[in-house]
C-alpha cells in the first residue's frame, strides 16, 4: 500500500514536468521501455534516433523510466543535475 | 553468385557496429550499393537484451529493434554467409560457400564470441554460453526440464546466466576460483554487496574451487568435477570466462592483430581501404597511447557510426570517450566510469567480458574516496586535478553528474581537498559543485 502512494505521488511529479528524454549512449536497444509503454510508443526508436518522447499519446506515466535497467530516460525538468549534457 | 559481382561498400556483421556504419555510409553516400554479409541468419537484434529476455522481463520478439534497414532504402542487400578470407590486393573476399566478391571498402564487424575452456566435457549439449540469439534460445530450452545448473566465469554475463537460470527456476551454483566477485573491478565491499545480493535471489556461492571437467552421462551433462576432487551433480553447465575478437577471417592477411584487430582514430586497418569497428576492433587511444579493447553496445554504435562517415571519405577522427556503462550487477543498478581498478588479479575471466571494457581494470594515479549508506556505495578516483574514474551502486543520483565530470575531465581543484578529507560529504560536495559551475557558466 505504501508503495502505491508512493508511486502516486512520483506519477504526480511527473505530470507537472513536459516529456521523457533519452540519453542515448546509455541505451543498448533492448526494448523494455516500448515493451512496457501503456500506449505502445516506440519509446526505444526514440532513443535510437536521440529525441525526446513528444508524441501528443505519451500520458509521462513514467512505466518506461522506472523499468529502464541503464537509466537511460529521465523527465525533462529545471533540475541541473538533470540537465548536464553528456554526450 | 558470380564472383565479378563488386560493392562499393562491403560490411561484415550485422551487430550495433555494423547497423551503425551503414548510417554512417548514409549520412555522406546516398546511392552506393551497400553490401551487409552476416553468419547470423536473424535480423538485427539487442545483444545485451538477451539476459533480459533470458530473466523473462521481455519476450523474444521485443529483441529487435526498428532498424536503418526495415525501411527498404535503396542500395542495401544482405547476404546470409560466412566470410572465411580476405585478399587485400585484389580488394575480394572468399566466403565458405566457394563464392567471392570484391569491394572498395570493407568494414569488419564481426564482434567478439565467447571463450571456452579446454576441459573434459566443454562440447557437450547442456555446456552453455550466453553468446547470441541462438545460445539463449538453447538456455531456454535446457532449463524447462534442468534441476541444477552450475556456473562458472566472471564480469557481468556470469551473472546474467547464474540470475537468467535462476528466474527459470533452475537451482544455480555459482563458482568463484577466489574470494570475491570480479576482484579487479570492484573493491571487496563492492564485492560483498553483490555477492550478498545473489544469496538472497537464490544463488549457491561457492568460493576458491575450480572446474576440472564437466562428467557426462549417456551423453548429457551430469555434473561437474571440482579440482580438489569433489563433484557436483548438475544438468547445464553456464561458462562466461570471456570473450574474444573474431578475427579468424583474417588470418593470412596482412592486417595487423594484437588482441583484437588493431586500427586507427579513423578505424581504419593496417590495410588500405579495410576498416574494422566494434567488439573485434583494438582501438587505438590517444590519452593512454595504447591500443585498447572495450566490450560496450553504445561504444560500438558510436565506433561503427565514425567508421561508416570516414569509408564515405569524410575525414572524422574517433574522439574515445571514457569507456562507461550502466547496468545491474546482481540486481543492484551499478555504474562504472573510466579507471576503477584494483590491484588484485581476478581468475574468473581470461579476457574482457560482454559489458566490459579492459579500461576499467587500470586504477591510474588517484586516491580512493567511498561514501556507503545501506545499500548505496560511491567510490570515487581522485586524480591530481581531476575524476578519473567513479563505481555508483544502488542510488543513481550521482551518475550522470559523475558521467559528466569524468567524460570531460572537469578540473575539479576546488573540492579536491575536502572530498579527500571528508568522503563523508561527497554527494552534496559534488552537487555543489555543479549547480556552482552551471550558474557561472550560465552568468
Amino acid at each position: 500500500m505504501s508503495n502505491f502512494f508512493q508511486r502516486d505521488s512520483q506519477r504526480r511529479q511527473e505530470l507537472v514536468s513536459a516529456y521523457v528524454v533519452p540519453e542515448s549512449i546509455r541505451c543498448v536497444q533492448c526494448g523494455i521501455c516500448s515493451y512496457n509503454c501503456p500506449l505502445g510508443i516506440d519509446v526505444r526508436l526514440h532513443v535510437w534516433n536521440g529525441e525526446p518522447v513528444k508524441d501528443s499519446e505519451c500520458l509521462t506515466c513514467g512505466e518506461c523510466v522506472r523499468r529502464c535497467p541503464r537509466g537511460v530516460l529521465r523527465f525533462e525538468s529545471s533540475n541541473i543535475f538533470n540537465d548536464l549534457k553528456s554526450r | 553468385m558470380t564472383s565479378d559481382l563488386s560493392y562499393p561498400f562491403v560490411i561484415i556483421g550485422n551487430g550495433a557496429a555494423g547497423v551503425a556504419a551503414v548510417e554512417g555510409i548514409r549520412r555522406h553516400n546516398s546511392s552506393d550499393r551497400i553490401l551487409i554479409i552476416s553468419k547470423d541468419p536473424h535480423k538485427f537484434y539487442s545483444k545485451p537484451g538477451l539476459a533480459y529476455w533470458l530473466t523473462g522481463q521481455i519476450p523474444e520478439k521485443q529483441l529487435y529493434p526498428h532498424s536503418p534497414f526495415d525501411d527498404k532504402q535503396l542500395g542495401i542487400e544482405y547476404l546470409l554467409g560466412h566470410v572465411i578470407d580476405i585478399d587485400p590486393d585484389r580488394h575480394s573476399l572468399h566466403l565458405e560457400d566457394g563464392n567471392s566478391l570484391h569491394y572498395r571498402r570493407l568494414l569488419i564487424a564481426t564482434g567478439a564470441q565467447a571463450v571456452r575452456p579446454t576441459i573434459e566435457g566443454i562440447d557437450l549439449e547442456g555446456v552453455v554460453t550466453l553468446d547470441n540469439l541462438e545460445d539463449t534460445r538453447r538456455i531456454i530450452k535446457l532449463a524447462r526440464k534442468a534441476k541444477r545448473a552450475v556456473v562458472v566465469g566472471g564480469g557481468i554475463t556470469a551473472l546474467e546466466l547464474a540470475e537468467g537460470l535462476t528466474a527459470r527456476r533452475v537451482e544455480t551454483h555459482y563458482l568463484l576460483r577466489k574470494d570475491r566477485y570480479w576482484g579487479n573491478v570492484l573493491d571487496e565491499h563492492e564485492s560483498h554487496l553483490v555477492e550478498e545480493r545473489l544469496k538472497e535471489e537464490g544463488i549457491q556461492l561457492h568460493y576458491r574451487v575450480e572446474l576440472q571437467k564437466i562428467i557426462a552421462k549417456r551423453n548429457r551433462v551430469s555434473g561437474v568435477e571440482l579440482r580438489s576432487g569433489e563433484s557436483i551433480p548438475c544438468d547445464m553447465v553456464g561458462v562466461a570466462i570471456g570473450i574474444r575478437p573474431q578475427t579468424a577471417l583474417v588470418g593470412g592477411t596482412p592486417i595487423h592483430v594484437e588482441r583484437g584487430i588493431l586500427v586507427d582514430e579513423i578505424f581504419k586497418t593496417s590495410v588500405e581501404d579495410i576498416y574494422a569497428a566494434g567488439d573485434v576492433a583494438q582501438v587505438w587511444d590517444p590519452h593512454t597511447q595504447k591500443y585498447v579493447l572495450d566490450s560496450l553496445w553504445g561504444v560500438a554504435r558510436e565506433q561503427g557510426r565514425v567508421a561508416g562517415i570516414n569509408m564515405a571519405g569524410v575525414h572524422e577522427p574517433y574522439q574515445r570517450k571514457t569507456p562507461f556503462n550502466v547496468t545491474r550487477i546482481g540486481r543492484i543498478t551499478t555504474t562504472l566510469i573510466g579507471c576503477i581498478g584494483q590491484p588484485e588479479s581476478d581468475d574468473d575471466l581470461v579476457a574482457i567480458a560482454r559489458g566490459d571494457s579492459e579500461t576499467w581494470r587500470s586504477s591510474g594515479n588517484a586516491f580512493a574516496v567511498k561514501k556507503d549508506t545501506e545499500n548505496n556505495r560511491v567510490r570515487l578516483l581522485v586524480g591530481k586535478s581531476n575524476i578519473q574514474g567513479a563505481l555508483v551502486m544502488g542510488d543513481q543520483t550521482l551518475s550522470r553528474p559523475l558521467q559528466h565530470l569524468i567524460t570531460e575531465q572537469v578540473d575539479i581543484t576546488p573540492i579536491r581537498e575536502r572530498l579527500l578529507d571528508n568522503p563523508e560529504e561527497l554527494a552534496e560536495l559534488i552537487q555543489r559543485f555543479l549547480s556552482e559551475r552551471e550558474r557561472t557558466n550560465h552568468a
